[in-house]
């Protein structure tokens, strides 16, 4: 059972400003410093907030993994409060009566639960978050079911083959750093969580100090501000600070490879690389090198592996991690290719831009960051979703210097980052082979 | 956000004006359903492609690069016989994509190296679509409640393959022939100054009608009897994918759709937790992790059909779909309850509201509006009619046309070994 909250109230307890920029500040909650982040869009009716806790797969023991995801959720089941209310859960209840949106994410550094609503629902937003921060029950009559969801989960994303190689590959790659394993987990480790291991992990990292309370949108901020020293000031930590383990990853030596096969009729070719933690410049270079080299139709290794034939669809993903990470490159593979052939080719494309590629590709980097900003930043959902990989990243005011960061970036670092990213003893080459005929 | 509606013979437009929109967007949709025939679909799809493959003096990757170095998005897409063109660009690069937009209209290149690279690249996209289920499933679903003569029909991927290579430039030609000339829907967002640049432009591509396009359409809804399990087995995927549904006699205009649409709504509103099939099948049996609902395909004249989308492992399958067929009889037989009539006015209420938080948003939702054969008022009116529907119309609604006995169950996946139980399911 865990910890229940205890209702103590400080008649001292206030937000105190940290640091404000571009529009938005952040506070921390005197009580139990809760860090606070506040950013108004004023005339749009909708708010939408946002609690992250630094708790993600980068903090589960070995035979655990997938923890942080399944807490994730438990979170929408019942509460202390809820059970004395008489209804399964307050976060549910909220969204079958107002039809809000709300849902979650889990991820290798944090776990974000988000509301969007009207603007008069605020009060009821809030209080629901902070109800099941401290205050959740975590009951089999409500886990087991809930456990089966998240194989079925797991099910849905093992179907996909690119899934299945992104598994493998970061279990190849990383031989220390916890982001060697997807955050959804091994499905044994599912299959296999009880009650108990999942109030030892939240107890150990939902409280206070170790989350960030986001509020975006168009909402009033004396309000704000008293509804959030009045919801979360009483609520205290179960620990004085939240220990992380801290992994330097080894160091490689050659390349690495796996290879997966199944019954199927892809094939794909991935080459992973290990790149610098979000939002460092090193991680902008390298997104910048990917974006130049396998962002649609016009990119140059669409134009030489898809348009000749070699290839059917290629993309790349990078994750925002605060450490450094694996990259992937996948390259869907028609008939005709020969999976170490177009390896080659790729590594040798990549080997030999030009100074005139990289730097258009940096201006068409710059183009489409600007549009992107100004497309995503229409909505406050929008804004959340993008704003707290930076609070994850520990730099939310990032979030408004992308642009500042790109234009610092020069052709000739471009060209020293794609000889460091791609060299051997930095990369991990996956195959899906489909064998069938 | 203010909104206006005009129409000339070759355009139906509508302006959604902003005055502090960083950006620019439109949307044109030219309706080009000629016939059904597997060629056209083909010649459709390699248009798709070659309309961005070069215009003027731009071959395809210096036009490409003239948009991506303004930091503009342009697609074009074709989806029910529909060609859609949809842009997003900053205000202040707008005169820059302008010209290109242009040019891109007036002057394609359409060369013929660019054509044989399109065809190959097309049939290669298919081979990978061959085995994406929850695609199949849907497309098994509409080609079996469809004649195969109708819009919604989608031939199969492997004959499509074949009919994309026989594409010739002079189709290309002649499909963009009748896309000049063909009426178009046009939705742009933005403020007042740059929404009038991009009308205007389009105003002046936009040819006088010379000829009718002489269309054969056929609506036929052939009548489903009984329960139909079509199954599309794809080996060595780890789900089975399914679409489940029918077509409905009801059009977007039709006096019941309100009261059906309210009344699909509770049994699986699209997206977050709130329908009856995630409260069931999914959070009480633990069988899947995403099951729902919606009516598709419908316009202000032509009916469209309802669909449940879901997944679920082999094992889980038989068990799945007979708890899915369990919650359609139980919302037709007992019908919906007083506290879903409450909350679901609530709910589709909110959902409005999130509409309206941004003109890119409004812009989605009045494009679809208008290419289906709405006014602006006329969806408004819908959306009061859908919250003001009483419960006994939403019940007599779904008794009408909700008919659990007559349904078709498309699954694409590891189906071989699961045909019999799934029958047995039905």
């Amino acid at each position: 059972m865990s910890a229940k909250a205890k209702k103590k109230t400080s008649n001292k307890t206030t937000l105190k400003k940290v640091c404000s920029a571009y529009g938005a500040a952040e506070y921390t909650l005197t009580s139990n410093g809760l860090t606070v982040l506040l950013y108004p869009q004023k005339g749009s009716g909708i708010i939408t907030s946002n609690i992250l806790y630094y708790a993600g797969a980068r903090d589960e023991l070995p035979g655990e993994t997938g923890l942080a995801h399944m807490l994730e959720h438990m979170l929408f089941k019942t509460t202390t409060h809820d059970k004395k209310n008489g209804i399964d859960s307050g976060a549910m209840q909220f969204e079958r009566e107002t039809g809000i949106i709300l849902n979650a994410n889990t991820w290798k550094d944090r776990t974000n639960y988000f509301f969007s609503y009207p603007k008069e629902h605020l009060k009821r937003a809030l209080t629901v978050e902070s109800e099941r921060m401290r205050d959740l029950l975590i009951e089999n009559v409500e886990f087991l079911p809930e456990q089966a969801n998240v194989l079925s989960e797991f099910d849905m994303y093992n179907g996909d083959p690119e899934f299945a190689l992104a598994v493998d590959m970061v279990s190849t790659a990383f031989h220390g750093h916890p982001y060697g394993h997807e955050t959804i987990g091994y499905r044994p480790d599912i299959a296999s969580y009880t009650t108990e291991k999942l109030t030892r992990f939240y107890d150990r990292f939902y409280q206070p100090n170790n989350a960030v309370l986001m509020v975006v949108g168009d909402y009033n901020e004396i309000e704000l501000k008293k509804l959030i020293v009045e919801l979360y000031g009483k609520i205290e930590n179960t620990n004085e600070r939240v220990e992380h383990v801290s992994v330097t990853e080894p160091v490689q030596e050659g390349i690495r490879r796996i290879t997966i096969s199944r019954e199927s009729a892809t094939n794909i070719l991935a080459i992973g690389f290990k790149h610098g933690g979000f939002p460092s410049t090193e991680w902008f270079e390298a997104h910048t090198l990917l974006t130049l080299v396998a962002d649609g139709d016009n990119s140059l290794l669409y134009r030489a592996l898809v348009d000749t034939g070699l290839a059917s669809h290629i993309h790349f993903m990078m994750e925002p991690t605060r450490d450094p990470n694996l990259g992937i490159l996948f390259v869907s593979l028609t008939k005709k290719a020969i999976a170490t052939q177009v390896e080659e080719q790729i590594l040798s494309l990549i080997s030999s831009l030009t100074t005139q590629e990289l730097k258009k590709g940096l201006k068409k980097t710059i183009a489409q960051l600007l549009t992107d900003e100004a497309k995503n930043r229409t909505t406050s959902i929008g804004i959340v979703q993008e704003l707290s990989e930076y609070v994850a990243a520990k730099n939310w005011q990032a979030y408004f210097e992308t642009d500042q960061i790109l234009k610092h970036i020069t052709t000739k670092a471009l060209q020293a980052r794609a000889k460091q990213l791609f060299t051997p003893h930095n990369l991990t080459i996956g195959y899906f082979e489909g064998t069938q005929k | 956000m203010h909104i206006t509606e005009k129409q000339t013979p070759e355009l139906v437009i509508t302006t959604i004006t902003n005055e502090t929109d960083s950006l620019v967007s439109w949307k044109l949709t030219v309706d080009l359903f000629v016939e059904s025939s597997i060629h056209h679909q083909a010649v459709l799809e390699v248009y798709t492609e070659l309309l961005l493959a070069g215009c003027g003096k731009y071959s395809k990757m210096q036009f490409l690069d003239e948009l991506e170095l303004l930091g503009a998005e342009l697609s074009v897409t074709a989806r029910n016989g529909m060609i859609t063109l949809s842009v997003l660009a900053r205000t202040e690069v707008l005169k820059k994509v302008l010209t290109l937009y242009t040019g891109m209209l007036c002057e394609p290149l359409f060369l013929k190296d660019e054509l044989v690279r399109s065809k190959q690249m097309l049939v290669n996209q298919l081979d990978t679509h061959k085995e994406e289920a929850r695609e199949r499933a849907y497309e098994t679903l509409k080609n079996t409640l469809y004649d195969v003569t109708n819009r919604h029909y989608t031939h199969d991927p492997g004959s499509l393959q074949h009919a994309i290579k026989k594409v010739s430039r002079t189709d290309i030609t002649a499909v963009h022939k009748l896309f000049c000339n063909a009426p178009a829907v046009l939705t742009i967002a933005g403020t007042s100054k740059n929404v009038a640049a991009v009308e205007k432009v389009q105003k002046s591509i936009a040819k006088k009608l010379t000829e009718e396009l002489h269309t054969q359409r056929s609506e036929a809804l052939p009548a489903i009897s009984g329960r139909t399990l079509v199954t599309c087995h794809i080996p060595g995927k780890q789900n089975v994918e399914f679409s489940i549904g029918a077509t409905v006699p009801l059009t977007l205009t039709s006096k019941e759709y309100p009261a059906f649409v309210f009344g699909l709504s509770v049994l699986g509103l699209w997206g977050g937790f709130t329908g009856r099939l995630m409260s069931t099948v999914r959070e009480k049996e633990g069988l899947t992790y995403g099951i729902y609902a919606a009516h598709t395909d419908a316009t202000a004249t032509t009916p469209g059909h309802w669909r449940i989308m879901t997944f679920f492992t082999p094992e889980k399958s038989p068990h799945g779909v007979a708890s899915t067929l369990r919650e359609i009889k139980n919302i037709v037989t007992h019908g919906i309850t007083d506290d879903e009539h409450k909350r679901f006015v609530q709910i589709l209420n909110t959902r409005q509201q999130y509409k309206h938080e941004s003109s890119l948003r409004r812009l989605q939702e009045l494009h679809q509006a208008k290419v289906a054969g709405l006014t602006v008022s006329e969806l408004e009116a819908l959306h009061a009619q859908i919250l003001t529907v009483t419960k006994k119309e939403v019940n007599s609604a779904l008794a009408t046309y909700l008919q659990p006995k007559h349904l078709v169950l498309a699954a694409a996946g590891p189906t071989h070994t699961l045909k019999k139980s799934l029958k047995q399911t039905l």
